[in-house]
């Protein structure tokens, strides 16, 4: 994959960019679930995340990503035995893992290297792609058809952002702080309420129908295709706006600040839908500061919280099974009733 | 087709349909050399057979023989597709032996894909990626699709990716000889996949609003077909030697893609123009003009045959064509319709594991000497022991071995002096890998939804409450649950949610009052709901249905009977989709026919219960219970 498709190049799909956008800034957000309709540039958008950010700084043949500056116990490249020589400073892309379908738990948060084990007798970890993923994007396609194990492990160590292995004599920690960004199609199975919850933003895409819209992504498509060097280089103008903006929003992300009757309209939005738990209203106050750190203002203000509400509460509402409507309407019926200063209750 | 009788017409229909099947496979094929893997590949349903074979050969003798393939086995596994360590040959050599998966080898040539409709979803969604990832010289799939009806379905992130479609169904042996030989030979001095040659060629905006108005407007609003449509226009346009694309071009590529076909539509009943059957009899052409779409592409492989026809109405076709898709008496491939695929069961994957003995977790209960799923790894301590034994034996044969090799090398070269590798401390071979194999718990729970109305149902709620007991009673023993969901009134409630308490259940069961109208509806709703809840706890939900007729109520407990039985049939849809296992019991005095039709609705066995025996009634779920769990 030498070129992936420039993310400002990508037409239409506002909500799900600007998810991805917001979880670049803040990676507390807790991961992105991205449900809908195929062909609808999912895994392209978050190729071309992975692209237009800041590289990262880490060791030659560093396999857990450290930073330079701190080097973590497990790994035997950052912190050598005795007095053995770190390798150069090298800075590489941010890290985009796509985890396969199939992976097994081994893969995914290490184990014991059998090979080594079985031939040499050695006892040895071999690092895993939670591991790889540290300091990047983990994206899982068709994350519903994943085993749920696999699912609760991938979403416990995105939330602690640690990964611990105890297994077959080994006793490993290491840092696991990454993205995650699971996608999938509804129609082929619907994720467990529980981890529902746990995905931190969760934007449902829609095929474009909008016949302008259409053929500009055909157009754009063809024209990346025919010599995506070119066409990388006509949009890389714009892709690097948008990465400064990234940087600049994960700069003065600390400073934003909330307004107490923000905060407040916010709990009884939560409460109005009948949301349950503090991680509606905790992540919700995050994402807020998230996007007003984009958009480069220091305060929130309820516009904000308005346009952010659905992708954060959405999925976290309790589903109505003959609703054909969706739960965004229940949302913006709530917000409405909260906007007009009815939302005592 | 010999009931129809020989009528002349017909079989020269029949006979006309096969030869543009075959004609459209033939150019199918060259499109599939022009672009490679920028269009994905071709789906191509046909059994096997010599018609099969034939197209084989021929897009074997265009873009290089068929031995060059990569075939995927049916039933292959992940680590056979990605790739991965070997491990006998690595316990083998004393070193890390990789092989590399199918994937890998086919990543610059066509990975054909057999039973293409048996592919599991989970190596589906790899195959997909693995198309989407590919930088250049990539590869292209070939999925045999030999389904009948539609029992199973190409897994639809495959087929969304495909561009082309190839139906030999209607293609008969004569056919084939007929026409397998016409451009093959002049297409040979060609490069494969000569993809820089067409991506010059231009689309103007009337024909890509015309095709995304045709693909959005057949249901096919995925852009990746729209895009694979414009793909396939192009090169066809290329093919025929133009800079731009026109209709001609646009609607060969509408039938080749999506199976859209403009056929004489005089007649009352639609056309079905994939099914395999033929068209009506009117082919013979007594409407010049919506037959001209079926004739002009052709145009491409003898360039003389006919210049005129598409002449007279050119835009209109794609107007009319437009006009009877969205009038709907044409349709293209039925199975590509992402938005009602039938359901099934899903296999493999996804949440249906619970069931499973060979599960990948669970209690371990056992070793085994197979893995018990493809990609299990060995348990190390239990390998070990089991190597534990031959170790002096094996140690001794090695040398042996070792011995008389370079024995026989010091006699041959003399100057072959290899320091001898140093060896393994422990020897280990494919025989001694051992499993560990889970199981894992797989309860159910039977949803009792019974009608608590006012009518003869009144008097089986005894029945009811007897035949819970009974079976809660053996439940105990096999560690599962029982719920209790009445509906009287204006709506239904859980009264007993899954539970293996026989105190509590009796407790409840005995203040269960009846009496009042019938809201089924709200029954159903409440267990589906309590259904859904109890599989995605990982039990496998039974529900039975007690009842004596159909509901008068609505969900928001109007008396509506028109309304509660529009919502009913909803609702059973909703309990089909998702594959419940549903028992339904008649019991009225006499059985009716509204709860046939409802069973058949719901998918669910129906029995009748005339007899007041609590036994009878739990034996019913009891076996259903087994059943569900085997």
């Amino acid at each position: 994959m030498a070129q992936p498709f420039p993310f400002a190049a990508i037409v239409a799909q506002e909500d799900m960019k600007k998810a991805l956008l917001m979880a670049a800034v803040e990676p507390l957000l807790g991961g992105v679930l991205i449900f809908g309709d195929r062909g609808t540039g999912k895994s392209t958008a978050v190729r071309a995340l992975a692209e237009l950010l800041p590289r990262i700084e880490t060791r030659t043949g560093c396999r857990y990503n450290c930073l330079p500056a701190e080097p973590q116990a497990a790994c035997p490249i950052c912190s050598p035995d005795g007095d053995g020589k770190r390798p150069p400073i090298t800075k590489r892309r941010a890290p985009m893992i796509d985890l396969p379908l199939g992976a097994t738990e081994d893969r995914i948060c290490g184990a014991l290297d059998i090979e080594k084990a079985l031939v040499a007798g050695e006892k040895h970890f071999e690092p895993g792609l939670l591991a790889a993923a540290n300091r990047g994007f983990l994206y899982i396609d068709e994350v519903n058809l994943l085993e749920d194990h696999l699912v609760d492990l991938l979403l416990d160590a995105a939330a602690s952002g640690v990964n611990v292995v105890e297994r077959e004599g080994l006793s490993i920690r290491h840092a696991a702080r990454f993205v995650l960004v699971g996608s999938g199609n509804p129609e082929e199975g619907d994720l467990r309420p529980q981890l529902l919850d746990r995905f931190g933003l969760s934007v449902e895409v829609r095929t474009i129908e909008d016949l302008p819209q259409r053929i500009d992504v055909i157009r754009r498509r063809d024209a990346y295709e025919t010599d995506p060097e070119a066409f990388c280089k006509s949009w890389a103008k714009r892709d690097a706006s948008i990465g400064n903006r990234v940087v600049a929003a994960r700069r003065i992300l600390r400073d934003v600040e909330i307004p107490d009757h923000v905060v407040m309209r916010m709990s009884q939005l939560c409460l109005r839908l009948g949301i349950d738990g503090m991680r509606g209203e905790l992540t919700l106050m995050r994402a807020c500061r998230a996007a007003a750190a984009l958009s480069g203002s220091r305060t929130v203000t309820w516009n904000d919280v308005a346009e952010i509400a659905p992708m954060v509460l959405c999925h976290r509402l309790r589903r109505d099974p003959l609703d054909d409507a969706g739960s965004t309407p229940r949302i913006e019926r709530a917000l409405a009733t909260v906007d007009a200063g009815y939302g005592h209750g | 087709m010999a009931e129809l009788g020989p009528h002349e017409a017909f079989d020269l229909a029949l006979a006309k349909h096969g030869a543009e099947q075959w004609a459209d496979a033939l150019l199918a094929a060259d499109i599939l050399r022009w672009g490679g893997h920028r269009i994905g590949g071709i789906w191509l349903t046909a059994r096997a057979g010599g018609v099969r074979d034939a197209f084989l050969n021929h897009l074997g003798s265009i873009i290089g023989s068929q031995d060059r393939w990569t075939r995927l086995p049916p039933g292959s596994s992940l680590s056979n597709l990605v790739g991965g360590v070997d491990i006998a040959a690595t316990a083998a050599l004393g070193t890390l032996v990789r092989q590399p998966g199918l994937l890998w080898r086919a990543r610059t040539s066509l990975l054909l894909i057999p039973m293409a409709e048996r592919l599991d979803p989970t190596l589906a969604a790899i195959v997909g990626t693995a198309m989407d990832r590919q930088a250049d010289g990539g590869m292209c799939i070939l999925a045999l699709d030999e389904s009948i009806e539609d029992d199973d379905i190409l897994p639809i992130s495959i087929a969304d990716r495909l561009a082309l479609r190839v139906d030999l169904h209607a293609v008969a042996w004569h056919h084939v000889t007929e026409t397998s030989t016409a451009g093959a030979a002049s297409l040979a001095t060609l490069p494969r996949f000569a993809i820089e040659n067409w991506t010059s060629v231009t689309i103007n905006d009337a024909t890509l609003t015309s095709l995304s108005a045709l693909a959005q407007s057949s249901r096919h609003s995925s852009l990746r077909i729209l895009r694979n449509l414009v793909q396939v226009a192009k090169i066809l346009a290329h093919i025929d030697g133009r800079d731009t694309v026109n209709d001609t071009d646009a609607l060969t590529a509408l039938r080749l893609c999506l199976g859209l076909r403009l056929t004489p539509s005089s007649q009352d009943q639609p056309p079905e123009p994939d099914g395999g059957e033929p068209p009506p009899q009117a082919q013979a052409g007594e409407q010049d003009q919506p037959a001209a779409p079926t004739e002009t592409p052709r145009a491409e492989a003898p360039p003389s045959d006919n210049t005129a026809e598409p002449a007279p109405s050119r835009l209109d076709v794609l107007t009319e064509l437009l006009a009877a898709v969205q009038a709907g008496s044409l349709s293209g491939n039925p199975l590509l319709l992402s938005s009602e695929r039938p359901s099934r069961e899903k296999r493999r994957s996804g949440k249906s594991g619970s069931e499973r003995k060979n599960a990948r977790r669970g209690r371990p209960f056992g070793l085994g000497l197979s893995p018990p799923y493809p990609d299990a790894r060995p348990g190390i301590v239990a390998t070990l022991r089991a190597a534990a034994p031959w170790q002096r034996t094996r140690a001794a044969q090695r040398a042996h071995i070792a011995a008389t090799a370079t024995l026989t090398a010091a006699d041959g070269l003399p100057s072959a002096t290899v320091p001898p590798p140093a060896p393994p401390r422990a020897y280990v071979t494919r025989d001694d890998f051992r499993y560990q194999r889970l199981r894992h718990a797989a309860p159910s729970t039977a949803i009792f939804v019974v009608d608590a109305s006012g009518s003869t149902a009144l008097e089986r709620l005894g029945e009811t409450k007897g035949a819970i007991e009974h079976l809660l009673a053996r439940c105990y023993v096999r560690r599962d649950e029982v719920a209790l969901i009445a509906f009287r009134g204006t709506s239904a409630d859980v009264l007993l949610p899954p539970t293996r308490s026989l105190v509590a259940a009796k407790r409840k069961l005995a203040a269960l009052p009846g009496g009042g109208p019938t809201p089924l509806a709200s029954g159903l709703q409440k267990g589906l709901e309590l259904a859904l809840a109890v599989r995605r706890r990982g039990s496998t939900p039974i529900l039975v249905l007690l009842t004596d007729g159909s509901g008068n109520v609505a969900l928001d407990g109007t008396p509506d009977r028109a309304r509660a039985a529009e919502e009913l049939t909803r609702l059973a849809r909703l309990y089909k989709s998702n594959g419940l296992k549903t028992v339904c019991i008649d019991i009225a005095r006499r059985p009716r026919d509204s709860v046939a039709a409802l069973a058949r609705a719901l998918g669910a066995d129906l029995h009748l219960l005339r007899q007041a025996e609590a036994r009878g009634l739990s034996d019913l779920v009891d076996t259903s219970m087994r059943e569900a769990n085997r």
